[in-house]
C-alpha cells in the first residue's frame, strides 16, 4: 500500500487481497494505583494503528504518588485490546527515579488486556510480580512503548 | 477537541472515541459501561443510553473480575519481597 496520509492521519488501502487500515494520533495515558487516582501527568502519548495492531508510546511523569500497597495499572488506551489470553504483546517500560538515576535493573513490563495494563516485573524466584504504587515516587519518569492487538 | 467518530466494539459495547484536536490530528480514548458520561457530548450520552443496558454493564463487571484474576503479576511485590529485591 502506498499513498498520502492526511493531517488527520487516517488511511486504508489494499495489500494483495487484504484491506489494511492505517491511523495515527495521540492518546492520554492514565497511570493509577488499582482503584485509586491518576498518579501521573502525561507528557505525551502517541499511537499508530496498522490493521489490527496498535503501536504505542508514551512518557509519564509521576506527580502524585499514592501510598499504600496497590498494584499499578495503565489505562486510557486508544483502542480496546483483545483479551489477555490471546494477546501476545508485551510492553517494555524504562524509568528513572526522581534523582535522575535510571533504575532499569529489572525492566518493568505489562500486557494490555481489554482497557487496562497491569504493570509488573519478573522475579527469578517467583515469576511475575505486580509493581506497586510506592515504586513510583514523585518525579519518576516512565518511558513506555509496545504494541498490542485490537 | 471535536467528536469525530464513535465505534461500538465487542460484546461489552466499548465506545472507541475518535476526536479531532485543534491541530487537526486524531485523539483516541475508550469509554466503558462503568464510566460516567455525564460530562460527555450529547451524542455520546445518547449512545450510552442506547447501548449500555443493565445486561451489558453486568457482563462487563463480570469480565473485569475474571480478567483481574488472569492479569500477569499476580502477587504484589511487597507481599513476598522487600523493596530492595526489586533491583536484583
Amino acid at each position: 500500500m502506498s499513498g498520502l496520509i492526511s493531517s488527520a492521519g487516517s488511511k486504508s488501502g489494499v495489500i494483495g487481497q487484504t484491506e489494511i487500515d492505517y491511523e495515527e494520533g495521540t492518546w492520554t495515558p492514565v497511570f493509577a494505583a488499582a482503584g485509586g487516582a491518576n498518579m501521573g501527568a502525561t507528557v505525551q502519548g502517541h499511537y499508530t494503528k496498522i490493521g489490527n495492531t496498535v503501536f504505542y508510546s508514551c512518557i509519564i511523569e509521576i506527580t502524585s504518588t499514592v501510598s499504600g500497597y496497590g498494584a499499578v495499572n495503565l489505562g486510557g488506551w486508544p483502542f480496546t485490546a483483545i483479551t489477555v489470553t490471546n494477546n501476545p504483546a508485551r510492553s517494555r517500560i524504562a524509568y528513572k527515579s526522581s534523582d535522575g538515576t535510571l533504575q532499569g535493573y529489572h525492566s518493568l513490563e505489562g500486557q494490555v488486556s481489554g482497557t487496562n495494563m497491569r504493570v509488573s516485573y519478573w522475579n527469578q524466584a517467583s515469576g511475575a510480580l505486580n509493581a506497586t504504587s510506592t515504586r513510583f515516587p514523585n518525579g519518576t519518569v516512565l518511558y513506555i512503548s509496545g504494541q498490542y492487538l485490537a | 477537541m471535536n467528536l469525530n467518530k464513535i465505534e461500538v466494539v465487542g460484546e461489552h459495547k466499548h465506545f472507541q472515541i475518535r476526536e479531532i484536536t485543534d491541530s487537526g490530528g486524531y485523539h483516541r480514548r475508550v469509554l466503558t459501561s462503568d464510566m460516567d458520561v455525564s460530562s460527555e457530548v450529547q451524542e455520546i450520552k445518547d449512545k450510552a443510553e442506547l447501548e449500555w443496558t443493565d445486561e451489558v454493564k453486568a457482563s462487563w463487571t463480570k469480565f473485569q473480575a475474571e480478567q483481574e484474576a488472569k492479569m500477569e503479576g499476580g502477587s504484589n511485590e511487597g507481599e513476598q519481597f522487600g523493596q530492595s529485591n526489586f533491583k536484583g
